[in-house]
């Protein structure tokens, strides 16, 4: 059954990055974080580090181009990024 | 009315005991029901911190109140079934969303007509992943749209489809040797279905 079609896709505010973080409770948990702000993107590291310390995997998305990352990288400005547990077997 | 009773003993001597069956007895009932009473005293403190313990294991979802009604627990346990499931439809939507604007037109327009969409993977392989469940819904394909196997590779935790469809997506084009190292194999005969047209 096609679920409705409640929102459009999330957009973050110009000039800030994303993390969607997929979850059963919410479909995604956003994290938006502006890369001028230092407090800020700290913030988004620091949740970047937790969610692949809790096994999760990281794909930076780029219109069609998506890259598998491992590491959060402050410098790189925004970005669009979605983590969930790593995919298995069942 | 006092009763006395006589014995005698090994030196002779007779030893008389005047005693009152009535006063006995009322003695012992004194005695039983102090013995009743601190008994269920005792149980009752039992009762109060089991009950206790049991509210706090179970929070919020156990009333707590007295007397127990059947009728309000059901009731509270539809409304919150209800409400988990208000919650899942939001959680559905929103995965439903995500998922649309990572695909391009054509996997999403597939998506939504057919229910399954055709990726490319990092590797080169082809595959198709269908709107039907998160387990054993990956198809590989073939360069002409045949089926050769089925994968099943997902996230745990309960996603809705749709993120279990996202995660499957990126991780094929990302990163799919990862994907088939991962993931159960179940291979297909040939021919059964041909999906994809140039």
């Amino acid at each position: 059954m096609m679920a409705p079609m409640a929102e459009t896709a999330f957009m973050p505010p110009p000039g800030h990055g994303l993390i969607s973080k997929l979850t059963s409770d919410d479909g995604d948990f956003r994290i938006t974080w502006d890369p001028a702000d230092p407090e800020q993107a700290e913030n988004a590291r620091q949740a970047f580090a937790d969610l692949r310390r809790g096994g999760y995997s990281a794909y930076q998305v780029e219109g069609q181009r998506r890259t598998l990352i491992r590491e959060f990288d402050p410098a790189a400005g925004a970005m669009h990024i979605v983590m969930h547990r790593a995919n298995r077997g069942g | 009315m006092p009763v006395t009773f006589t014995s005698g003993n090994s030196s002779g001597a007779t030893i008389t005991v005047c005693r009152d069956p009535e006063a006995d007895w009322l003695a012992s009932c004194a005695q039983t029901t102090a013995s009743f009473s601190a008994t269920m005293n005792n149980l009752t403190a039992a009762i109060t911190t089991a009950s206790s313990a049991m509210t706090d294991f179970a929070g919020s979802w156990v009333p707590d109140c007295a007397p127990y009604s059947t009728a309000s627990w059901v009731q509270a346990s539809r409304e919150e079934t209800e409400r988990l499931q208000a919650a899942r439809q939001v959680a559905d939507a929103r995965a439903h969303v995500l998922l649309l604007s990572l695909l391009t037109s054509d996997q999403a327009e597939s998506y939504q007509r057919h229910g399954w969409f055709v990726v490319l993977g990092s590797a080169g392989g082809w595959y198709r992943i269908r709107n039907q469940g998160q387990a054993g819904n990956v198809d590989e394909l073939t360069g002409d749209g045949q089926r050769t196997a089925t994968w099943c590779c997902h996230p745990p935790g309960g996603l809705p489809d749709a993120d279990a469809h996202v995660a499957q997506l990126l991780q094929l084009q990302a990163d799919e040797p990862g994907f088939r190292a991962a993931g159960n194999r179940t291979p297909r005969l040939l021919a059964s279905r041909p999906l994809v047209t140039a």
